[in-house]
């Protein structure tokens, strides 16, 4: 594992440019199902009265594209982007096995989709996919392992760069994460319906160890493999602190694990766990605010090249994002203000704003970053189209968060108000009609940032083509131009 | 080695795509019964990506 000055060898871009190009793909449709399901909110009608269009199936489809197919495409794609390049090896395995995990992966979404559309699901959040489709996954999930490890051990670097300990930390941990929570037995080998081996409250703490690490090892720990590569790439800085980098990886991945309890306050899960899960989400802090601040640091002397650099904006924003959120989250942690935000619209705010803010954010920032690189272009079609996509983004986000905020707090309180005889001053449908104004905000937001995503397609089709837009108003970044 | 790797390749995609017939023809259910037909396209594809590959000009 010396290094050496031979030439770089041939690394496989192929296979990341089919995953950017499924990313795009899957985040659009993934956007599009999730105003059509906040459009249901508000407009029930537009159920359609059709067993396949319910919002109870359209929603597992929509988190499901969103998580699975839009973030994990982007994960895949820049894990074997970034580990290619900063060990200098090609990915282990050569291009068949690439291609069977790209394919495979998508073959995992379809049937994943086409399940929930047919009414086929365990009913465990994030994890609703029945048996085969988990047995599936596990098969292209060993696969992609064996390439990401493989990579590594045959590298040419003596250092292992920090943005892939977050890869292997996110694709070890899902794996157990995976196997832990889908231990269920089929009714028939021949049939769709298993049932899980645990029931009760036991399951409900299985299901939550793994929903929690979904988001803190999916969500959190590959995209911030992202982050640590895409954001002193794209600032032509290095990174603020290595050092912090490492500690924040190794107290992030050791505290996150735990915190999946705090889904289950005022449950029959015993109190001690309940705690235990509430203490180590608010110790999350520390590792969640290295990270982000190891980001924003990174600008530190290079601020202005925001002013320029439309896919810097992305990336800072995103973890401006991730700060805000790995911030709320722990706060809706705390068991007395969980008691007023649990199963209101404010989880789905605080979902979005790190779903949106951050992950969709640094994912858009990866995708500019990495179209020209890929395709050998000198920059992206229009540096004032990214910029026109980062605001109608930013402002959707910013709509729907604030939408969801209120509509979520003013659910809880009136849930939880009793007039003057201890009655429940509220009934149930009340609540419902109040939130109606806040759906139709919630709907906006989505929508801009839906357009947002098409203008990104349009700008990455003509990029491909190898058109360039001569613009003037924009200065021409030359951190967003470079290939 | 790379010998082997294209023999195992070829039997793996063949053993998916035989039980994808195989579940495709006798699922008790029809959402069972579309995963085993889309996983014997799935081979079929794939196998023929793999061909496609293994007798790649060097050059190209």
């Amino acid at each position: 594992m010396i290094a050496t000055t031979a030439p770089a060898p041939v690394y496989n871009e192929r296979v990341v440019k089919l995953f950017v190009i499924a990313t795009i793909f899957w985040g659009v449709a993934a956007f599009a199902a999730g105003v059509y399901i906040a459009l249901q909110l508000a407009f029930p009608m537009l159920n359609l009265d059709l067993p396949w269009t319910t919002f109870g199936r359209l929603r597992p489809l929509h988190t499901s594209a969103a998580i699975f197919a839009f973030g994990g495409n982007a994960l895949l794609g820049t894990s074997f982007y970034i580990v290619q390049r900063t060990c200098r090896a090609p990915l282990f395995g050569g291009r068949g096995l690439a291609d069977f995990v790209f394919w495979g992966y998508q073959l995992f979404i379809v049937l994943a989709a086409t399940g929930y559309l047919l009414g086929i699901t365990e009913a465990r959040e994030y994890a609703e996919p029945e048996w085969y489709v988990d047995l599936w996954l596990t098969i292209v999930w060993v696969a992609y392992l064996i390439i990401f490890a493989g990579t590594l051990m045959t590298r040419r670097e003596s250092h292992i760069y920090v943005a892939n300990w977050f890869f292997l930390a996110f694709i070890v941990t899902v794996a157990v994460l995976h196997l832990g929570n889908n231990m269920s037995v089929p009714v028939s080998f021949l049939g769709t319906k298993s049932y899980a081996v645990f029931s009760g409250v036991q399951d409900a703490m299985l299901q939550w160890w793994y929903g929690h690490n979904a988001v803190g090892f999916f969500l959190t720990a590959g995209f911030l493999g992202m982050m640590y590569y895409f954001v002193p790439k794209q600032a032509n800085r290095p990174i603020y602190s290595y050092r912090l980098s490492i500690v924040h990886f190794w107290s992030l991945i050791f505290l996150y694990i735990w915190a999946g309890p705090h889904h289950l306050h005022y449950t029959a899960l015993p109190d001690w766990a309940q705690t235990l899960g509430m203490t180590f989400s608010i110790m999350l802090w520390m590792p969640s605010w290295g990270g982000m601040i190891n980001g924003l640091m990174t600008l530190s002397g290079a601020w202005d090249k925001l002013r320029t650099d439309p896919v810097l904006r992305f990336l800072v924003v995103s973890v401006g994002f991730y700060g805000m959120s790995t911030f709320e989250g722990p706060v809706m942690s705390i068991r007395a203000v969980n008691s007023l935000s649990h199963f209101t619209d404010w989880t789905i705010g605080h979902v979005h704003s790190g779903a949106l803010g951050w992950n969709a954010m640094v994912t858009f920032g990866a995708v500019y970053f990495l179209v020209p690189a890929l395709w050998k272009r000198e920059r992206m079609y229009s540096l004032k189209l990214i910029s026109w996509h980062f605001w109608l983004a930013t402002i959707g986000i910013v709509l729907y968060i604030t939408a969801m905020w209120i509509s979520g707090i003013m659910q809880g309180l009136m849930w939880r108000a009793y007039d003057q005889f201890g009655f429940l001053q509220y009934s149930f449908v009340e609540t419902v009609a109040a939130m109606h104004p806040y759906y139709l905000i919630r709907a906006a937001g989505g929508l801009l940032f839906l357009l947002g995503s098409l203008i990104l397609v349009y700008n990455v089709w003509r990029t491909i083509q190898g058109d360039v837009k001569q613009e003037t108003a924009l200065p021409t970044a030359p951190a967003a131009g470079r290939a | 080695m790379a010998e082997l790797q294209r023999w195992l390749g070829g039997i793996l995609l063949g053993l998916i795509g035989l039980i994808g017939l195989y579940i495709g023809a006798h699922a008790a259910d029809g959402g069972f019964a579309f995963f085993g037909l889309l996983l014997s396209v799935f081979s079929i594809l794939m196998f023929f990506r793999f061909i496609a590959m293994v007798t790649e000009e060097p050059h190209s």
